[in-house]
């Protein structure tokens, strides 16, 4: 009972910190700029009238398709992808850019396939002084007499999730509001639903990426390594499978060192296959959290 | 050295908006160049026809922008840069007036001239950047956030 009040007065304490502190302001103002950015080049093509809406629609089907087929390591060139979308063969996954695409709001789909590609570079931001910040300071030791190392990192990993998902809903609320009153191409209902459910899948993808920030945090003693380490990580492992694909096939798998591998499927149309996703983000978070904590209880403060 | 116990937060916003007195320093000052343009053409067409065959003057003069409107954009824009200018030192130093509502005040600018460019600019120039403006209304709604909620005891009237 004691041990869960130390871990909601950690996230408490670390929400007002990180606010207060140079990290935080920089994750919100980044994310948000970031965010909206996307969704502005988005929304660009229509809002200039550039396209149509159904010429729009039908080309963000075809390019939906591609990137599915990257993401889902098929085999083949990206040039060939696009040819085997069109000929049907990869029948699959033309109906699921289909599905995301004409059957709900083309707009929002496509800004939350942007986001879910930017926020794992953004997430860690808001986690790496979580532990780091402390122990390059020396203020651990004082926190340390009067708490444990197992709920000052719940309680930190739990603030830093929270500042996320504030951020995250307040970015999918700016969109939707945005596109319900300027470009109402789809109702009210479709966007609020559709809206809700990949706010649901950002969130499920926050929390494998908080979780390698706070680990980062808890290896690294110097905040701005510990950045970098998380950065740096997110981004080489999908460079480093793609490149080593074409050397050999299986290499590919290297993706699934993160959600980079199966983090698309939480749009999936089917629903068993978006819960199992979710599960293997909130998985992946797990692994990460047993590790940062294992490293936290042995280290040296 | 002392260290300063100024919070980081304080710091960062800082920086930003003296990065976001640049932005809007320069159109500002583009604004009032263009507004002078456009008077000088409206009053001797032909003689300033060769001078200037500028695309975005010939829309302002296509969407009969009245230059005075163009040029108190400018003006705004330069008071909105100088006050987030001086905020900058007021943040830094946790002052009162400066830092506090020196903010506000840039912060109720900033989405001011943000609305006033949708009122005011020709049609063909604001077209698509609608989202871009709803970034500009973010910074000003988050500044005030900050500095009238996290930071209010940080920069009261000492």
């Amino acid at each position: 009972m004691m041990g869960r009040w130390q871990i909601l007065l950690h996230a408490r304490n670390f929400l007002s910190q990180s606010l207060r502190s140079g990290s935080g302001v920089a994750f919100i103002v980044l994310t948000v700029t970031v965010g909206l950015g996307c969704a502005s080049l988005v929304f660009f093509p229509i809002e200039s009238e550039l396209v149509t809406a159904k010429e729009f629609k039908e080309n963000a089907a075809q390019g939906v398709g591609t990137f599915l087929a990257v993401a889902t390591l098929q085999p083949g060139k990206f040039s060939t992808l696009s040819e085997q979308i069109e000929s049907e063969e990869l029948v699959e996954l033309a109906m699921w850019g289909r599905y995301l695409v004409l059957d709900h709001p083309v707009l929002l789909s496509l800004t939350v396939m942007l986001l879910g590609l930017l926020l794992p570079v953004l997430l860690p931001l808001g986690s790496f002084a979580c532990i780091a910040g402390d122990v390059q300071h020396h203020s651990i030791r004082y926190l340390l007499p009067r708490t444990t190392r197992t709920s000052l990192l719940l309680g930190r990993l739990l603030g830093a999730l929270i500042l996320s998902w504030t951020v995250i809903t307040c970015l999918q609320g700016a969109v939707v509001m945005y596109l319900g009153i300027v470009l109402p191409l789809d109702g009210w209902g479709a966007l609020i639903t559709w809206g809700f459910q990949t706010l649901g899948a950002l969130v499920a993808l926050t929390v494998p990426y908080v979780a390698l920030g706070v680990l980062c945090s808890t290896i690294f003693r110097s905040p701005m390594v510990a950045l970098m380490g998380s950065v740096g990580f997110t981004l080489t492992v999908p460079l480093i499978a793609f490149s080593s694909r074409e050397a050999w096939e299986p290499l590919g798998n290297l993706l699934y060192l993160l959600p980079w591998g199966y983090a698309h499927h939480l749009l999936s149309p089917d629903g068993t296959v978006v819960v199992k996703t979710a599960l293997y983000c909130l998985g992946h978070g797990l692994i990460f959290t047993v590790i940062a904590l294992l490293r936290l209880r042995r280290a040296d403060l | 050295m002392a260290i300063s116990d100024r919070p980081g937060g304080l710091t960062a916003l800082a920086a930003l908006n003296g990065f976001f007195a640049i932005s809007c320093g320069f159109p500002g000052l583009q604004r009032i160049l263009s507004s002078s343009r456009l008077h000088a053409h409206l009053q001797d067409p032909e003689a300033t026809a060769d001078r200037w065959s500028n695309r975005d003057l010939e829309s302002l003069i296509a969407a009969d922008v009245d230059p005075q409107q163009m040029e108190l954009l400018g003006i705004l824009g330069l008071v909105v840069a100088l006050l987030l200018a001086v905020s900058v030192w007021g943040l830094l130093k946790r002052n009162h007036w400066a830092g506090k509502w020196g903010s506000t005040l840039a912060a109720v600018g900033m989405a001011s001239i943000s609305w006033l460019a949708v009122e005011v600019l020709p049609t063909d120039l604001v077209r698509g950047v609608g989202m871009n403006l709803v970034r500009q209304m973010f910074y000003p709604l988050f500044l005030l956030i900050m500095i009238h909620g996290i930071f209010r005891k940080d920069l009261r009237l000492r």
